[in-house]
């Protein structure tokens, strides 16, 4: 029997988010629990399209892909989740805190199998 | 020649930034945009500019003096990131509790931007009503009427990792333009028709044939 392409597609998001561009990922839920076991993909950068002058800019908004089948708890609207990213693209540096937007939901991908996240900087008071 | 409504601007610029005191930045014109980062927290901005000026029409001024009702704009911008017990959550020894409760107590990056607005708001209006800055630096009786009609605050906006709000205050002052005319060359001679009494700043009457 054919393998499902859907199917396909979320086993090679072993390849393409958990793969060899992979960057451990932790994640503390809101109910403290820790996740620190995660690989994900990282992206420092964002390109969006400035309104004042139509013109594209690159903004420093970390956004992290994860697969939704290697997560025991998927973060969800409204929820306070803390994410650790390395400081740079490196698997061995020191790690970062932030936290989930929570002006942005957690981004789709459900029929592929993956959450993106949209992060903000979280400072101590 | 330099109008008086650039002086007062400039006069404007010196006081707020005389009472910065490490609690914001001030900047003497209109920028089109700003970094995020650049306004982070205590570096919050301070945009001072010429907005409007209104010449009330008045027979036989077509020379001389004329009443200016200037408006400036001050525009604030300000940049926070969300604010709460960061080492908490960066301790490895933390319990499930403790790092649930700091989770739970952050306080969102909207919050704490409107919080520094509103202060920041407050800190410039109480700067430019002082009962010290009524001439606004010029010497006494050559600005008048100075109001802050309102204040005004934008929407929250998303740059980046970071969250901007931006606010402004108007400010209306009445000032004294002269006409001296501009024939585009420096040296060119013109008659400086103000009324002025020497030793007199107030009352000024009486004319000076300028040739210089």
């Amino acid at each position: 029997m054919a393998v499902n392409l859907r199917e396909q597609a979320e086993q090679d998001l072993a390849h393409t988010l958990e793969g060899a561009f992979a960057l451990p990922v932790v994640l503390i839920d809101p109910d403290g629990v820790t996740y620190d076991d995660l690989v994900g993909q990282v992206l420092y950068d964002t390109v969006v399209e400035d309104p004042a002058t139509g013109g594209t800019v690159v903004i420093d908004e970390p956004v992290v892909t994860l697969r939704r089948s290697s997560l025991t708890r998927i973060p969800g609207p409204g929820e306070n989740w803390a994410v650790k990213i390395p400081i740079t693209p490196s698997r061995t540096g020191d790690l970062v805190t932030h936290l989930i937007d929570p002006s942005k939901s957690p981004e789709g991908g459900a029929s592929i199998g993956f959450i993106r996240l949209y992060l903000k900087k979280a400072a101590q008071s | 020649m330099t109008m008086v409504f650039e002086t007062v601007q400039a006069s404007i610029v010196a006081i707020l930034a005389a009472a910065e005191a490490g609690r914001y930045q001030t900047v003497g014109y209109q920028r089109q945009s700003v970094n995020a980062d650049t306004v982070l927290d205590d570096l919050r901005q301070v945009q001072v500019f010429f907005s409007r000026g209104d010449f009330s029409k008045r027979a036989g001024r077509n020379t001389g003096s004329v009443g200016h009702d200037a408006t400036y704009r001050i525009e604030l911008t300000v940049s926070k990131a969300a604010v709460g017990e960061l080492s908490v959550l960066d301790n490895p020894s933390a319990t499930p509790a403790q790092l649930a409760t700091a989770l739970a107590n952050y306080n969102e990056a909207t919050y704490e931007a409107d919080t520094s607005l509103n202060e920041l708001a407050g800190i410039v209006y109480q700067v430019l009503m002082d009962g010290l800055n009524y001439d606004m630096g010029q010497s006494k009786g050559s600005v008048s009427s100075r109001w802050v009609p309102s204040i005004s605050k934008d929407t929250p906006t998303t740059r980046g990792a970071l969250v901007v709000l931006t606010g402004s205050l108007e400010l209306n002052l009445r000032i004294t333009e002269a006409i001296t005319g501009d024939t585009g060359t420096e040296s060119a001679e013109y008659y400086d028709t103000t009324i002025d009494i020497d030793g007199d700043d107030v009352e000024s009457t009486g004319v000076i044939v300028d040739n210089t």
